[in-house]
């Protein structure tokens, strides 16, 4: 203000005076009695981040100031070259070509080099892999949403995996609000990219059953509180459709990749409808110092998706229609044992799912449609021996969603040496027994994960 | 039946005396134990401070566990050390607490590194430079005694800007600190002049406030860069160095005595000395103060008398 009333030789100093009074008398009446302390506090605290900040400054101005100008080089001069520097310098504009607001860029390259004697294998099989390459983009929109997109290129093209807003800031107590293409929160495993998990691939359950990692389109509502000293959270979701992807190297879905309503087989293809609806509840407890116990329940319900099937003969030149539901639920639990003087960890954890749908039996003439179900699972162990070596196993099996009475059983370990945060090689062999192609076989697989730039995760729970 | 009527009315008045005072407690997250010492004691009665590591453990990777969110969300004050010492735990257990009253910017959130002048500033975050690059400079400040004055500092200007009314307590509180650090000062000030000079192999640059302070050298650093395992030809290069230079001892934090350490020991003789790297609330190194001392004596004792000329 006071720059102002220099400035403003139309305003007397009396007039000046008078209107900095009714200035500070306004501010007065506008500030309620009530926050006068916590302006104070807001005060001082700027009082002290502004010291600090001048300390930093006067330490860099001394710095500087060592750098003492050449013997023939006189301060003026110094100081006018600097000045003109100054003047002829720098734009201090934001142009459209800077990078200033630019969010964080992080890219994953995973290669895998896979061996198996599986009888049927697909054409990955044998070979190196670029499995996927995926390039994600996160950063602030404003002070209450940020944005994640995560895009996957592989050999066969590149899709868009995940872009999703989180309202984060400024809605009530700790909810949460997520829109866009975003992850189903099923489970621990199901939510995490492929790169992240102990070991190569998704569970063969979690493939046959979900689709690997269940996506969908739509909104979800995230919330956590204390339920005592126990952190539980919850968490509520509709979408158009649950759309399955994986990009397994073993598996039931090595060779699908994407489970979506234009490609892929049942339960996931040719199918398009009415909303689904998501939830999970988890609770996470201390047992003791070291060890903590989390158990989640989750659930993907669609009560209404739309079947198109040809009759034979056909009855008309259209397609019909069934409207078949479909709900897969599952229960987790993780055990982790920590020991922070070494930095050493053992996990272990499992997860079962159910699923249960009407299905149409193509086999028929004309499209029969019945309940079906199948269940299947996992458990695994994970051993950290610190923060670069660790040990994994893994057993599963499931029952097919073709026939209830073949069942997928495997078992794989790996060790993985992660050499840095970014760099991680890994060396996984495994066997599956399968009777739904009355056979079994063994893999051998080594997987080399990097990471270039930023990546970062919110805590995952 | 009277007597149960002001036996229940002074029930509820202790109650609300308990409540009260419970209260007037600032609840104060730090996330190393230094910290939490530091709190308590510029703090005094009017916090409770809790840390989430201690000097056992490596701070950059504390684990966030869903179960520390609670204590996240319930605190008052969050106190940290900065220059990205936590960067892989703490913004996420942050961001999840959506505790408004200690994120960054708002009275109840203190950078305990504000005012220092940094070491090891890198003039390019670039990860060539090995993994655990600080782009702000080397953040372990604590391990130095002037370093335990600036923290102290920070945090009683930090929760005088909280409680403006408790400034005088907190003001007496640190001098109080500081008298017993200015004393504990002299009492080092023989073996801080044994260790100029002297030479040491570390294992991650924790010591680089110290040996300014001290005056004492590392000759090399296990870690080829910082948060990289060695490979066996830099620590060949290293083994040859120390049989060359004879270090006083190879200091490394108690997670790192592993079979690298042991090797190096055994290929050259070298001492090996494990220090936490901050106080770990109890035994000798129960408090900043207590661990500081038992630091300095420890590598003062590896360093052999010279010779008299």
């Amino acid at each position: 203000m006071s720059l102002i009333f220099r400035r403003g030789r139309g305003v007397s100093k009396l007039s000046a005076r008078v209107f900095r009074c009714a200035l500070a008398f306004c501010t007065v009446l506008a500030l309620p009695a009530q926050d006068a302390s916590s302006v104070e506090q807001r005060l001082a605290a700027m009082q002290v981040s502004y010291e600090a900040r001048i300390a930093a400054l006067e330490a860099q101005v001394q710095s500087l100031r060592a750098v003492a100008p050449t013997a023939n080089e006189s301060t003026d001069d110094v100081a006018l070259g600097t000045a003109i520097a100054g003047v002829m310098g720098r734009l201090d504009q934001t142009t459209r070509f800077s990078n200033r607001f630019n969010p964080a860029i992080g890219l994953v390259v995973d290669v895998v080099a896979s061996a198996s004697s599986r009888p049927d294998a697909y054409a990955i099989d044998n070979q190196f892999h670029l499995r996927t390459t995926e390039l994600s983009l996160a950063g602030r929109v404003d002070p209450h949403v940020n944005v994640v997109a995560t895009l996957a290129a592989t050999t066969e093209g590149v899709e868009l995996e995940e872009a999703f807003a989180v309202w984060d800031r400024g809605l009530p107590d700790t909810f949460t609000l997520r829109a866009g293409r975003l992850p189903v929160d099923f489970g621990r495993a199901s939510p995490l990219h492929d790169h992240e998990l102990p070991f190569t691939d998704k569970p063969g359950a979690l493939q046959e059953l979900l689709g690997g990692r269940a996506l969908t389109t739509g909104v979800a509502l995230h919330h956590w509180f204390g339920l005592g000293d126990v952190p539980l959270r919850w968490s509520f979701g509709v979408g158009n459709r649950l759309d399955g992807d994986a990009h397994a190297v073993q598996g039931p879905l090595v060779g699908h990749g994407h489970d979506d309503e234009h490609s892929g087989p049942e339960p996931f293809g040719d199918r398009d409808g009415d909303m689904l609806y998501t939830a999970r509840i988890t609770a996470h407890t201390e047992l003791s110092t070291d060890d903590d116990l989390q158990v989640g329940a989750s659930i993907v319900h669609a009560p209404a998706e739309r079947y198109f099937y040809f009759s034979d003969p056909p009855l008309n030149t259209m397609a019909d229609a069934a409207t078949l539901d479909r709900t897969v639920s599952g229960v987790d639990i993780t055990w982790r044992h920590t020991d922070p003087s070494n930095g050493s960890a053992l996990t272990v954890g499992g997860e079962w799912l159910w699923w249960s749908a009407e299905r149409a039996d193509d086999s028929a003439a004309s499209p029969l449609f019945a309940r079906t179900h199948a269940d299947g699972g996992w458990v695994f162990v994970d051993y950290a021996f610190d923060r670069h070596w660790s040990v994994s196993a893994r057993a599963e099996r499931f029952r097919h969603l073709e026939d209830r009475d073949l069942l997928w059983r495997g078992w794989n370990a790996a060790l993985s040496w992660n050499i840095d945060e970014y760099h991680r090689l890994r060396v996984e062999g495994g066997g599956v027994q399968d009777d739904g192609l009355a056979a079994s076989w063994h893999f051998v697989q080594v997987q080399w994960t990097l990471v270039l730039g930023s990546h970062g995760h919110a805590l995952a729970w | 039946m009277r007597w149960r009527g002001d036996a229940l009315r002074a029930a509820a008045l202790l109650l609300l005396c308990v409540g009260y005072a419970a209260a007037q407690e600032l609840s104060v997250l730090c996330t190393t134990r230094d910290l939490a010492d530091l709190a308590a004691r510029v703090g005094g009665k009017a916090v409770r401070a809790e840390a989430l590591s201690n000097g056992t453990q490596d701070p950059h990777r504390v684990l966030a566990k869903p179960s520390t969110l609670l204590k996240v969300r319930r605190a008052d004050v969050l106190i940290e050390m900065g220059l990205d010492l936590e960067h892989a735990w703490l913004p996420a257990l942050l961001e999840s607490a959506h505790n408004e009253r200690i994120q960054p910017g708002q009275p109840g959130f203190i950078n305990a590194s504000a005012g220092l002048v940094p070491l090891e500033v890198p003039a390019t975050a670039d990860r060539s430079r090995g993994t655990d690059v600080h782009p702000r400079g080397n953040p372990h400040y604590n391990v130095d005694p002037e370093g335990g004055r600036l923290m102290a500092r920070n945090i009683a200007a930090g929760l005088s800007a909280l409680r403006p009314e408790q400034k005088a307590e907190f003001a007496e509180n640190l001098r109080s600190f500081e008298a017993d650090l200015d004393a504990k000062l002299k009492e080092w000030a023989p073996a801080l002049a044994k260790l100029r000079g002297a030479k040491f192999v570390t294992r991650h640059g924790w010591y680089v406030y110290l040996a300014q302070r001290a005056g004492f050298t590392v000759l090399a650093d296990l870690e080829p860069e910082p948060g990289l395992e060695p490979g066996p030809t830099h620590v060949a290069a290293v083994m040859e160095l120390i049989r060359r230079e004879k270090p006083a001892a190879l200091l490394v934090p108690p997670w790192k005595q592993d079979g690298i350490t042991a090797r190096v020991a055994q290929n050259t003789g070298v001492k090996v000395l494990a220090l936490p790297m901050g106080s770990t609330g109890d035994g000798q190194n129960a408090t900043w103060l207590e661990w500081m001392d038992h630091v300095i004596r420890s590598m003062a004792a590896t360093v052999l008398e010279k010779p008299a000329q």
